[in-house]
């Protein structure tokens, strides 16, 4: 009873409050409250900005689900030792996912900046680019989700290394015998016992790139422009700086709509998955 | 029994010494007035700045116990405060350096007395919101400046400063031929305000300062951003960069680098705020001059800012005492010593003597030239675009979409989806 409590007032609450605020027209400066119905929704099919989020954050997801995933295999595979320089690897690639998302954010503004160390690294090779990846919308993107699938690949390899070491040792002799080695080995034996690893990691990667926010604010503040502006971002300018909290908060129900809709479609088929392999 | 009572006897009497101990305590802090107090801290302004002034108001005042807030960044000190308010944490006092319009027309900050303004030298100072005055014009900056590099100009064989628009660009064409940048600027993530800079000051000087109709105008949906005015300012800007005369580094730059740029030598104008003054050293490699930017049509306009004191929160639960501390702040001799000195803020006090109280401070003379430029006769004074009050305020949540705006400038976008941009806005929020 006290859990259930405890989850209505620190999930069910907000949630319902943002359904209710979505209806209103509504400033925290003045405290005004008009019912306005469903304005919100209406104006928010007109709206470029809405359009122009969503589609930075499918594109950031897409990148983060496939390259952390991807990533995350490799190191797991390649971490997948006993030796006790490995246990320190394993401890020293799990260091990124335990950062908080801000700092990750500012030490990768100072890798990235004109002046830091990335193009520091290419002017001491006498490399020569005109690449700014944080001032240049073309890159800034691209160096967003580099950060974000550096935090990522961290988590997905610990989540794939523990269902690797997972396998049985006598499954792994039988491969062995069959002189199953490299990439039929991956496919016949280890694929099918990382298949909750992948439903685990992705429904995670999904949670994390929707809700996209701290790395961004400090990497590029959603700029140059609106160019890397996340719904998350959006919303909160929307709420904070256009005092039009009723429109952000339909903001925030269709985001957790789409999050909630592609996690729970996620989850489903790659559960299916794990039961057909 | 006895034993029982004389632990109770204990007890009580180690009450009584306690109590009589910690009376004098409670009664002191009892005492105190506890007001919150947001500053805003920049590469001039640091913490310790505002510490030594917070500290000069206390000594004045010693039953006020200042708790000092800072804002994530200087650009974003109106939506910080407007999350404060949301979660019943709004200061009682704060800085008036953000768009103060929408605060006061939401009721959310109390007005100043006449008597609270008589040692102010203009105490209109950014403008009246019915009539009072609601933040203090503590200090006066002049913000339609470009400061040049003096060793630049003269390898490119600018021998005078550029007097009119025609005579900047034919410096900025005459250092581009000389394989120098001519013009530095930029403003990156929480930054973007200094890449409206320049923009912000076209608008100031060749719109609102023209026309002082045209926000009213804009207010009534009678003119949109399409207006011709509006068009030649953003076109000026936007030429800068499609001729190449800017830094191509522009939008990876934050407030701190852009200025550090320009003193490092890599580019021959800055355009920026008298602040920047403050952050040049006496014993910089080059020297720097300054003029006034010109106006597109020639005319004699100076965009300039009387205002940046401390505001009142209406909410406050100590409004006289409040008000008492911001004044005193505002009017404290050796805060606005500090702050001219450090950021170029010409104070706007009366009992303020510039020989008398920056006696022991070494002043760049680019302040000097600065205060000449405020006094130049024949020049009309016009207020900053996106921080007017009053009628000509514009709507909450446009200077946003102006700084964003600015860094699509710089990134090449075309004026007319500038345009475009600002007029959907516009409409949005209307």
């Amino acid at each position: 009873m006290p859990g259930l409590i405890l989850f209505g007032i620190l999930i069910m609450l907000p949630i319902a409050l943002t359904l209710i605020y979505s209806f209103f027209k509504i400033s925290f400066l003045t405290n005004d409250f008009h019912f306005i119905g469903t304005k919100n929704f209406y104006k928010l099919l007109h709206k470029k900005d809405f359009y122009n989020s969503l589609q930075i954050v499918l594109l950031l997801t897409f990148i983060a689900v496939i390259a952390s995933n991807v990533i995350g295999i490799i190191f797991a595979k390649l971490l997948n030792h006993k030796n006790k320089i490995f246990i320190i690897l394993r401890v020293l690639i799990f260091t990124p996912f335990i950062l908080s998302p801000i700092v990750v954010g500012y030490t990768f503004s100072s890798i990235l900046t004109d002046n830091g160390i990335l193009n520091q690294f290419f002017n001491y090779f006498s490399i020569e680019h005109n690449i700014s990846w944080l001032g240049d919308p073309k890159y800034a993107l691209i160096s967003i989700s580099i950060a974000l699938c550096w935090q990522l690949i961290a988590f997905c390899t610990v989540i794939y290394l523990a269902c690797l070491k997972n396998i049985p040792t006598e499954l792994e002799d039988a491969v062995k015998i069959d002189g199953a080695s490299g990439l039929k080995k991956f496919i016949y034996l280890d694929w099918p016992f990382l298949a909750p690893a992948l439903t685990i990691n992705t429904v995670v990667i999904l949670i994390s790139s929707f809700k996209l926010y701290d790395r961004v604010l400090a990497l590029t503040g959603g700029g140059p422009g609106r160019s890397t502006e996340t719904i998350s971002m959006l919303i909160i300018r929307t709420a904070f700086n256009e005092n039009r909290v009723g429109f952000a908060s339909s903001m925030s129900l269709i985001l957790l709509i789409i999050s909630g809709v592609t996690t729970f479609a996620a989850l489903i088929y790659l559960g299916r998955r794990e039961i057909s392999i | 029994m006895v034993i029982l009572n004389q632990i109770n006897n204990i007890k009580k009497l180690s009450s009584i010494f306690l109590f009589l101990v910690f009376l004098p305590l409670t009664v002191t802090a009892k005492e105190k007035i506890e007001l919150d107090f947001m500053v805003f801290e920049t590469p001039n302004l640091p913490a310790e700045f505002w510490d030594d002034a917070i500290a000069r108001t206390v000594e004045e005042f010693p039953e006020f116990k200042i708790n000092k807030l800072v804002p994530p960044n200087v650009g974003s000190m109106g939506d910080y405060l407007k999350q404060l308010k949301a979660t019943d944490q709004f200061p009682d006092v704060m800085m008036s350096n953000f768009a103060v319009a929408e605060f006061i027309e939401a009721g959310l900050l109390l007005p100043f007395e006449d008597s609270d303004l008589v040692n102010f030298v203009d105490p209109v100072g950014l403008g009246l919101t019915n009539g009072k005055q609601y933040a203090l014009p503590q200090l006066t900056v002049v913000e339609s400046l470009m400061f040049y590099n003096k060793d630049m100009f003269s390898k490119a064989g600018i021998t005078s400063e550029p007097k009119t628009w025609e005579d900047m660009e034919n410096a900025a064409s005459k250092l581009k031929s000389s394989g120098m940048t001519p013009l530095i600027v930029g403003g990156a993530a929480g930054d973007s305000w200094a890449a409206a800079w320049p923009l912000m000051n076209l608008v100031a000087l060749n719109v609102t300062g023209k026309d002082t109709n045209f926000l009213k105008d804009l207010k009534s949906g009678k003119r949109n951003f399409s207006d011709p005015l509006m068009k030649s300012a953003i076109d000026a800007y936007s030429m800068q960069v499609k001729n190449d005369w800017t830094n191509s580094n522009a939008l990876s730059l934050n407030y701190s680098e852009l200025q550090n740029t320009f003193l490092n030598g890599d580019g021959a104008m800055y355009p920026m705020g008298g602040f920047f003054a403050g952050a040049v050293p006496l014993d910089h490699p080059f020297e720097i001059g300054v003029f006034a930017i010109p106006a597109l049509d020639g005319s004699k306009r100076l965009v300039t800012y009387t205002s940046g004191g401390p505001a009142v929160s209406a909410s406050t639960d100590h409004p006289d005492e409040a008000r008492k501390f911001a004044v005193e702040f505002a009017t404290n001799i050796a805060t606005n010593a500090d702050d001219l000195f450090r950021d170029a803020h010409i104070p706007n006090n009366k009992n303020f003597d510039l020989e008398r109280d920056m006696k022991g401070y070494e002043i760049h003379p680019l302040i000097f030239e600065i205060i000449e430029i405020l006094q130049t006769p024949n020049t009309q004074h016009v207020p900053f675009f996106t921080f007017e009050v009053g009628d000509d305020a514009l709507v909450s949540g446009m200077q946003a979409e102006v700084f964003s705006n600015s860094q699509e400038i710089l990134s090449g976008k075309e004026t007319s989806i500038i345009i475009e941009n600002l007029n959907n806005k516009l409409i949005e929020l209307q």
